[in-house]
């Protein structure tokens, strides 16, 4: 009985995990789809720059790493400090230290003057050294810009998990009781469960094109897809097929009725789920993968009192 | 006696709270710069200030000891405790080396080097280690670090390509071993705007002895060549590797001179070090990646070709 509740544990993991691997599809897609990472590395470099962002970023060098016109994702730091120096020395190949001053001087009254002047004077004539601090001081304002991303994700990351939830009807406390009462169903969301937890990514050259510069198999978007047996399994657990026959077959089938039936029951355990799922694909992963080895150290003992 | 339910669910709560997490505290942040300019390279070339040196490189033995020369220090390039090795380090030719070693060690001087970089979670920090140009005085010579040059090309003004040999008299790990244990090793990579955060738990075997096929024609790089090449053991058979690895000639060195006109199909017997291959990690981790665990990415440093 007892190693039933672990399995009970594992298959909610295990179903938590799978949803949010459907989230991060969902999130990877908008993202994509809306060139969030773009927009918010714009939006860095114009914190950092103010007014002067615009002409830094309609640099040649930086507009390339854009595709088809979109903001890039990201800029290498050493290449935006090369970028701010050839601006400020209006366009100059090999500009000087003059040159660079020069053009803190036009920016004296600006937001990119305030704060290139300490670091490009705090080098002296050395502009190398001038180039890495404003490469350091990139880096620390990308490292803001990646915590502003992290916490719009999260918030679109709830909501694609209250989505996700009502749109499977992804009970918690239903799918506890699924697995609970159903033996098979608890031993086959447990062996999915275990091939999931032992299968971690594989990064690789592909056979055809072996050290091109294309992304490696084993990308992140390969791992957010569900094989064929997660989906059987999932559909096990969630849906609306028994709810919805259910309110069919009844004699009323009004408003309160639905309520009653497709709704009221489940909202703790939709609750439950959404705020499980958002917490994200790599904690359930951990979680499963530690639930995996306590039941791997636990089995021999719980089969003798069994 | 049958232990009660409620009993055994504390138990396996206790378990689960003490249960290893993948990469728990043992992780290097590293630039992305870093990251991105280093993963097609063989060699690393920096400033390094010698901080402790062994007196005399370690013995060759049957039983592990290998015969490099350990220096421990600093160097602004790599912005990590950084460990510096020297390969067949006790052979006459390495005696200017040597030599230079022990006049530079605690002199406060950087000189400059160069080596084949190496990151590799052999004796990693019981925390995280980030990039950065303040990295504190080790206190020996093996402080807890990943990132080592390891073997030496250059030290000062002198040349060590030629001590990229097999090492005589010492017994590196069988393919089969060495492999088997790579292949089972997991990475938690995560990458941010800046930095490119590396986890693991620490890995083992250092030198393997076994035999390549190559499945392409080298590819020249910078500073040496790489190799696609399928795993053998010392029999020929194949080794359990997932597709074929990549190995890294340093050029310059008798194993890079041996490598360059090989093709597809050829096969050599080599003797290498494993490290993390960057060129993966960068190709995955490019985009921002929340914390993900891979199978682990490595390639060999090919320190010697054996004349078989």
């Amino acid at each position: 009985m007892s190693l039933s509740i672990l399995d009970v544990c594992i298959g909610l993991s295990f179903a938590y995990l799978l949803l949010a691997l459907i989230c991060t599809m969902v999130n990877e897609w908008l993202a994509g789809l809306f060139g969030w990472r773009g927009k918010m590395l714009v939006r860095g470099v114009r914190s950092l720059l103010g007014e002067m962002a615009d002409e830094v970023l309609s640099h040649p060098l930086i507009r390339s790493l854009g595709r088809k016109g979109a903001p890039p994702s990201y800029i290498p730091s050493s290449l935006f400090a090369r970028v701010v120096m050839n601006v400020l020395a209006k366009g100059q190949e090999t500009p000087t230290v003059e040159q660079v001053r020069l053009g803190l001087d036009r920016l004296a009254n600006q937001e990119a003057g305030r704060a290139l002047r300490p670091l490009v004077y705090a080098a002296g004539s050395d502009l190398a050294a001038a180039e890495r601090a404003i490469a350091g001081w990139f880096d620390s304002g990308m490292d803001r810009v990646s915590g502003w991303y992290r916490r719009k994700m999260q918030a679109v990351t709830l909501l694609a998990a209250l989505v996700v939830t009502l749109v499977t009807n992804a009970d918690t406390l239903e799918m506890a009781r699924k697995l609970w009462v159903n033996p098979a169903l608890r031993a086959a969301v447990v062996e999915q469960a275990k091939a999931r937890a032992n299968q971690p990514i594989v990064l690789e050259y592909s056979e055809a094109e072996p050290e091109s510069t294309q992304p490696v198999s084993g990308s992140a978007s390969a791992q957010t897809g569900l094989s064929p047996e997660q989906e059987k399994v999932l559909g096990q657990l969630l849906g609306w097929s028994a709810e919805w026959e259910k309110f069919r077959s009844g004699a009323e089938q009004d408003v309160a009725a639905f309520l009653r039936i497709l709704v009221v029951p489940h909202l703790l355990g939709w609750l439950l789920t959404a705020a499980a799922v958002s917490v994200g694909a790599p904690f359930w992963f951990d979680v499963l993968n530690k639930f995996i080895q306590v039941r791997g150290s636990v089995k021999p003992a719980a089969a003798k009192t069994t | 006696m049958a232990r009660k339910p409620g009993w055994r669910c504390c138990g396996w709560l206790a378990a689960l709270l003490v249960a290893p997490a993948p990469a728990a505290g043992q992780a290097v942040a590293l630039d992305r710069e870093f990251v991105r300019t280093s993963r097609n390279r063989a060699v690393l070339q920096l400033h390094f200030t010698i901080d402790k040196a062994h007196k005399n490189p370690n013995p060759v033995s049957r039983n592990g000891e290998d015969g490099d020369l350990h220096m421990a220090g600093r160097s602004a390039e790599v912005g990590l405790p950084l460990v510096v090795e020297i390969v067949n380090a006790g052979k006459n030719p390495q005696k200017p080396a040597r030599d230079f070693v022990r006049l530079n060690t605690g002199t406060d001087q950087a000189v400059p080097l160069a080596g084949a970089w190496r990151l590799w979670f052999e004796h990693p920090p019981a925390g995280l280690q980030v990039q950065n140009p303040n990295v504190p005085k080790p206190a020996g010579t093996n402080p807890d670090h990943v990132y080592e040059i390891h073997p030496v090309t250059q030290i000062g003004p002198v040349s060590i390509l030629s001590s990229f040999v097999p090492i005589a008299g010492f017994e590196a790990y069988d393919a089969d071993t060495a492999f088997s244990y790579y292949e089972s090793l997991d990475l938690t990579v995560q990458s941010g705007p800046s930095r490119v955060l590396l986890g693991a738990k620490k890995a083992k075997y250092n030198y393997a002895e076994f035999r390549i096929e190559l499945t392409r024609k080298p590819r020249e790089i910078a500073d040496g060549y790489t190799v696609m090449a399928k795993v053998l053991d010392l029999e020929g058979n194949p080794v359990a590797t997932s597709g074929a690895r990549r190995m890294v000639f340093v050029g310059g060195t008798a194993p890079a001179e041996r490598v360059r006109n090989l093709t597809k199909g050829d096969r050599l017997h080599v003797l290498g070090i494993p490290r993390i291959n960057l060129d993966l990690i960068w190709r995955f981790a490019r985009d921002p990646v929340p914390p993900t665990v891979v199978k682990l990415p490595y390639e060999m440093i090919i320190v010697g070709v054996f004349p078989d």
